[in-house]
């Protein structure tokens, strides 16, 4: 009987921490930072296709409308005893006006771009994933690994929490008191979806490998470096030689399998992790294969919680002391609740510590007492506001609006978690 | 991570099985197929062979999954120098012949003669040959033909026809003799159709 309740105790333990894994709320820190990368890899990838926009998108190019329906149509009838084929998503479906085209790629575009800064991120990123399906389904001639690393990537920023962190939305709602600046805790099924799907790439990749008589006897990496259509960088000649060849291949196959599966185990992720960034930096610098490389690396941030990464911020800040400013406020003046919210979240390393000053304006100090123009040194230290700052009457706004009389209620000086001010 | 404190911080029962079917889609879909001869039921299947046949014949040809990952833009398969890398060098050029019987040699974007920017910016160009230059795919041949043939455009003499070569070279294996020569090969011959020249000089924006 023991056994028996032993047994189920140990299946419910583990039902309890899959669903922990998969839907517990956790920060959304790794999904936004995920969401600058990868969006901005993908606005890249739409601005070296817009060089030969025509080439590829257009009816006078090499794929017609209708040969791209040629291309997907015969390989995917449903079924269903019906002669019928699958719809797909693509807004581009049946058109043959160029200027419809170009609408289209241009507007894909401008949602990576919006995107990847997070500004009306809901939006944009829907846009996003629907203008990059249907481009890949208007043409789907050209498409490499990378671009189907893209296509389902974008549909998972279209369904996360994207823009809940590390986004243009969330420092606006945050100035304009939209928002409070209590931490936000988000489902994490995205981002484990994100995360399960890079390693679904890697384990069937190398499943596929297996299958081959060259990854078999040790020989494959012989074959795509001597590719001359492939060729990038010079490499050292011994590397590309019999017996290191046999080690790239053999090492190819162990790297990859790993992240399909060991990367899961935390004690091994980082190696794991790291062993594949050193892959795909030896693939990027010796073969032309453009942005594969980067694509799948940005892929890897999804492997740590949003708390990891704050905590690493905060960590790296801690150890630049040289970085450290001093702000003093006028004389008679603190930060706003508002103001301490918007400053958490754009001042990402926590190098900014805001203090109480006898003067009649604001003054910045390094950390040796040297003093600095207050605006440059605070953009400098603030990813953030890094473009914000650029907007007309940001400046105004942070050192009037920021600031209360000392006299009202409120928090006196920002927080911060390591105590470096005191109120 | 952190447990939910509250209803607020649980995921519905639905998305958690939208998010189960999810996983079990991309999955199956995901799964290498089995050989040609094994999936055409030309072979039995034997040993690992089972799975990947069973797989592709009852889980991912199934209506609901192929619906639903084709649909969407979920569908991925993933080969990157599998089951074997290449081991054919590849390239491509053309000769387009004018109403007057002048030739005029056309260069296809080859990757190895451009510049590091260059190769970031025409690799597709490498990608749509890959399959423009297969034989398993003729269908292609008209419209990159076609499309040479506009690229090398004269109104007062127009091409009437293009020749399209591949040249490729295999790789020999470690201890054999690399051939640096590539042999060519013209693959298709086409006789421009004017009508279609004619409404691509008047498309465009």
């Amino acid at each position: 009987m023991s056994g028996k309740a032993d047994e189920a105790n140990l299946l419910k333990e583990t039902a309890r921490s899959l669903d922990r894994f998969w839907f517990g709320f956790g920060s959304p820190t790794a999904i936004g930072v995920f969401r600058i990368i990868f969006g901005f890899l993908t606005f890249l990838n739409l601005v070296l296709l817009a060089f030969d926009w025509e080439t590829w998108y257009s009816e006078r190019g090499f794929v017609p409308s209708w040969l791209g329906q040629r291309w997907l149509y015969p390989k995917t009838a449903i079924g269903f005893g019906t002669n019928w084929s699958i719809p797909r998503i693509n807004v581009l479906n049946g058109v043959t006006n160029d200027r419809i085209s170009l609408l289209v790629f241009l507007i894909t575009a401008l949602a990576a771009l919006l995107t990847t800064l997070g500004l009306w991120t809901r939006i944009s990123s829907i846009v996003l994933a629907v203008g990059i399906v249907s481009l890949h389904h208007r043409n789907p001639i050209i498409l490499h690994g990378g671009d189907s690393v893209i296509r389902v990537m974008c549909l998972y920023m279209a369904i996360a929490p994207s823009g809940a962190a590390c986004s243009l939305d969330r420092v606006i709602g945050l100035i304009k008191g939209r928002i409070s600046g209590a931490p936000i805790l988000v489902s994490l099924w995205p981002q484990r979806l994100i995360a399960y799907n890079m390693a679904l790439i890697y384990l069937t990749t190398t499943w596929e490998k297996w299958g081959g008589h060259l990854w078999q006897n040790g020989t494959a990496t012989w074959y795509p470096v001597r590719l001359a259509e492939f060729y990038r960088f010079p490499v050292p000649d011994f590397i590309n030689q019999m017996p290191f060849v046999t080690i790239t291949t053999y090492g190819t196959l162990f790297v990859e399998f790993a992240l399909g599966t060991l990367v899961f185990f935390r004690p091994l992720r980082n190696y794991v992790l790291l062993s594949g960034l050193f892959l795909h930096f030896w693939i990027d610098y010796s073969m032309n294969i453009p942005l594969f490389s980067y694509l799948m690396s940005s892929m890897y941030i999804s492997f740590y919680d949003g708390e990891e990464i704050l905590d690493w911020a905060d960590r790296l800040g801690r150890k630049r002391k040289k970085w450290h400013l001093n702000v003093y406020m006028p004389s008679g003046f603190q930060l706003s609740k508002q103001a301490v919210a918007f400053l958490e979240s754009v001042d990402v390393l926590k190098l900014i510590h805001f203090l109480p000053g006898d003067r009649e304006e604001w003054a910045a100090e390094g950390h040796d007492g040297t003093s600095y123009p207050l605006r440059s040194a605070i953009w400098r230290r603030c990813p953030g506001c890094w473009l914000l700052a650029w907007s007309p009457g940001f400046w105004t706004w942070f050192e009037t609006r920021t600031l209360e009389p000392l006299e009202s209620e409120g928090i006196p000086t920002r927080k911060n978690k390591r105590g470096h001010q005191t109120p | 991570m952190t447990e939910p404190k509250s209803e607020r911080h649980k995921v519905s029962l639905w998305i958690k099985l939208v998010v189960l079917f999810h996983i079990f889609a991309i999955t199956v879909w995901t799964f290498p197929n089995p050989s040609k001869a094994v999936g055409e039921g030309k072979t039995p299947p034997s040993g690992s062979q089972w799975l990947s046949y069973w797989n592709q014949k009852y889980l991912k040809s199934s209506a609901p999954i192929s619906l639903y990952l084709t649909t969407t833009g979920f569908w991925q398969y993933w080969d990157m120098f599998a089951p074997d890398p290449s081991q054919t060098d590849l390239w491509a050029d053309a000769d387009v012949i004018y109403k007057d019987g002048s030739i005029r040699h056309y260069q296809y974007p080859r990757m190895y003669l451009l510049s590091i920017a260059e190769k970031f910016e025409k690799e597709r160009y490498r990608k749509f040959f890959e399959r423009a230059g297969s034989d398993d795919n003729p269908f292609l041949w008209t419209s990159f033909a076609l499309r040479i043939a506009y690229l090398n455009d004269n109104l007062a003499n127009p091409p009437i026809e293009v020749k399209l070569y591949r040249h490729s070279r295999e790789v020999a294996g470690p201890g054999m003799t690399q051939q640096q020569e590539y042999s060519s090969h013209k693959y298709f011959d086409y006789l421009v159709e004017l009508d279609k020249l004619q409404a691509m000089r008047k498309g465009g924006l």
